[in-house]
């Protein structure tokens, strides 16, 4: 058989699955690195207005001058990572923090300057010892077209399935176009996966990280690593669903008392995960609803206006883009601000694939860079992917590991040898595996699954107020939705996409339900009723997930805590 | 269910509605030269096609009402944003 019998084939040196912006700074840095190599970027949506970064508000976590780093690399330790960094890379991002911002604006990233030429930054909350840079939201069009300029190719609208594989190596990729159905084989010497992270579809800014990046370096054989972290919150009006900035500084129940006065944590590093397990409680105990006073929140009178307005950064697509929202919400007669009602909103920031300090994954020829291996690369410790609670970490992370990721697949890409081959056979079994969906007469729509995966994934007292007993039963939830996979119907090419992305959202929730189970203890972003202390004897691991044999292989490894500056 | 409105004088025929969604809402009819809304029930409201239309060709009317996300289905208790009872 013929691999060009199978589908469109494309062979290159790179292929980058997921162009948003962790796909566009990893293909301009791989040119930078090897300018002849030959890229090929595949986009689900369209470059470059797929991914996070042109729907979020443009911050950058920023090490301005005066921020002391060492004290900042403690803060991270102690309070958002809580011991389980790799110090090392926590180090790292330290290091080329400022190297990387100015990177991204020699590629014409545009980030805010005054008139002599000095980056312009705010805090988010006066004590923290980081600060916040900011570039407009189109940011992502000056790296497309610089990339292109430089002779990347780009591939839209076709939604990568499977990782294909020769031995132990990852050989490429191999899809379909969600518009006509094509499918799509690319061969490649080094492959980089910057998919995003998983966000369940319930955010709807985020709706569009499903995963597809994890579950398909699973099946490939890569580790995963940090899996029980991914269920970052945000609060959010109730009315509007809008997220809402400071929320939780000011939330008081039905009766009138002040919650936020009972959390511990006076100085919080952003949101507080124990903001949300507080409401969850006082809903249980009908104190509800709990609602937000913003007038008394530093964040949402202070903070907020400054990012958002041009009063400091002039950012014209930023203030366009947020000012539709607030305005429609407005004649919809619905308040921006004030005291209203608030929920936790899931936001997910699901991560874990295994990466090393050259962000490769554990098999051969695969990178991870971006949100997609933000937990697994393990810099930011006990917590979701970054953003997470890292304010602007979204950019930080996406510069950091990109801009090591990227040279890197280059690197291995020239040392690889040229007999590089895809197995047609392969192809072919793949291919028909994802198209399942399109002969079936009968059968469940995905929408439907989606609907049952997010019910096992956003309660509160499954995903982010843990024991023992929620988690096995929010675990039995996930593995009745597995047992629906295989009946799964699509009746074109766009349902097509859905089956193919609730099967990864099936796979990410069973890989955090399986490693919650695990982590028998309290640390960072996981809390666990049943153990609600940190456990640093038992617990000072890293959790590692591997298939084996169809089966969740699950493992751990110490943490090298011991050459470490900060220690328990 | 958001509704997307599309005002097929006004369109130019650009596409950067079809290119600018990043949830595959849109598809874009060849024969009669027009963009269509194929899958309304993705639609997430981020307005980025009503942004991007260059003739102000689209509007987005936004169902807070009946949004499909999130489905909050707390464990313990019923709970929909915005009808909590006091």
């Amino acid at each position: 058989m013929k691999l060009e019998s199978v589908g469109k084939v494309d062979v290159a040196d790179i292929l980058i699955i997921g162009g948003g912006i962790a796909g566009l700074v990893a293909a301009n840095a791989a040119k930078d690195e090897s300018p002849d190599a030959d890229i090929i970027v595949v986009e689900k949506a369209h470059v470059p207005y797929g991914g996070q970064a042109n729907k979020g508000a443009g911050n950058i976590n920023y090490l301005a001058p005066g921020d002391d780093h060492e004290k900042w690399i403690e803060h991270h330790v102690k309070k958002i990572g809580v011991y389980l960094e790799d110090q090392d890379l926590l180090r790292a991002y330290t290091r080329e923090n400022v190297p990387n911002l100015d990177r991204f604006d020699s590629w014409g990233g545009g980030l805010c300057r005054s008139a002599d030429g000095k980056i312009i930054s705010l805090k988010w909350l006066p004590y923290l010892p980081s600060s916040m840079a900011a570039a407009d939201i189109d940011m992502m069009n000056p790296l497309y077209k610089r990339a292109r300029k430089m002779g990347v190719r780009f591939i839209n609208k076709v939604a990568m399935v499977d990782l294909l594989k020769d031995g132990d190596a990852c050989v490429g990729g191999i899809g379909f176009n969600v518009v006509d159905g094509t499918c799509h084989i690319i061969q490649a010497k080094a492959t980089i996966i910057t998919t995003g992270g998983q966000n369940w579809r319930v955010q709807p800014k985020y709706a569009d990280l499903r995963g597809d990046g994890s579950a398909m370096a699973y099946r490939a054989g890569a580790e995963m690593r940090n899996c029980e972290f991914g269920s970052f919150h945000v609060m959010q009006f109730a009315r509007s669903m809008e997220i809402v900035y400071g929320a939780e500084e000011a939330m008081y129940n039905a009766k009138g008392e002040n919650l936020t006065a009972r959390l511990e944590d006076k100085e919080p590093s952003d949101v507080d995960p124990w903001a949300f397990v507080l409401w969850y409680k006082e809903m249980l105990a009908g104190n509800g609803p709990i609602v937000s006073k913003t007038d008394e929140s530093y964040v949402f009178t202070v903070t907020i206006p400054r990012h958002l307005t041009e009063e400091v950064w002039k950012r014209p697509v930023t203030t366009r883009y947020w000012g539709r929202f607030i305005d429609k919400q407005q004649k919809a007669g619905i308040p921006y601000g004030g005291t209203q009602e608030i929920f936790p909103g899931f936001v997910g920031e699901h991560g874990p694939i295994r990466v090393d300090h050259d962000m490769a994954a554990s098999i051969p020829g695969l990178f991870g860079a971006g949100a997609a291996s933000s937990c697994g690369s393990a810099w930011a410790g006990a917590v979701p992917t970054p953003p997470g609670r890292l304010r602007g970490g979204g950019f930080g992370v996406v510069f950091f590991t990109a801009m090591r990721g990227g040279p890197a697949a280059a690197r291995y890409a020239n040392a690889a040898p040229d007999s590089t081959r895809v197995d047609a056979g392969q192809a072919e079994s793949l291919k028909r595996g994802f198209m399942e969906p399109l002969e079936r007469e009968r059968g469940i729509h995905p929408l439907e699954l989606v609907k049952q995966i997010q019910a096992a994934v956003v309660p509160l007292g499954y995903c982010m107020y843990k024991n023992k007993e929620r988690l096995e039963e929010a675990l039995s939830l996930v593995l009745d939705v597995k047992a629906q996979i295989p009946d799964l119907r699509a009746t074109d090419f766009h349902h097509l996409a859905a089956c193919n992305e609730v099967r990864s959202m099936v796979h990410d929730a069973e890989l955090f339900y399986r490693a919650s189970l695990e982590r028998k203890e309290t640390r960072g972003w996981h809390i666990r009723e049943d153990y609600p202390e940190r456990d640093d004897a038992e617990f000072l691991k890293w959790i590692i997930v591997k298939d084996n044999k169809g089966e969740m292989d699950l493992s751990t490894e110490p943490v090298p805590i011991e050459r470490y500056t900060y220690k328990p | 269910m958001n509704t997307i409105k599309v005002d097929y004088d006004a369109c130019n025929g650009c596409r950067m509605c079809f290119k600018v969604c990043y949830v595959d809402v849109w598809r874009y009819d060849d024969e009669q030269d027009r963009p269509i809304v194929a899958y309304p029930e993705d639609c997430t409201g981020c307005n980025m096609c009503e942004l991007e239309c260059p003739t102000e060709a689209i509007e987005v009317i936004v169902d807070y009402e009946n949004r499909p996300w999130p489905p909050v289905i707390e464990r313990g208790f019923p709970y929909v944003p915005g009808r909590a009872e006091s």
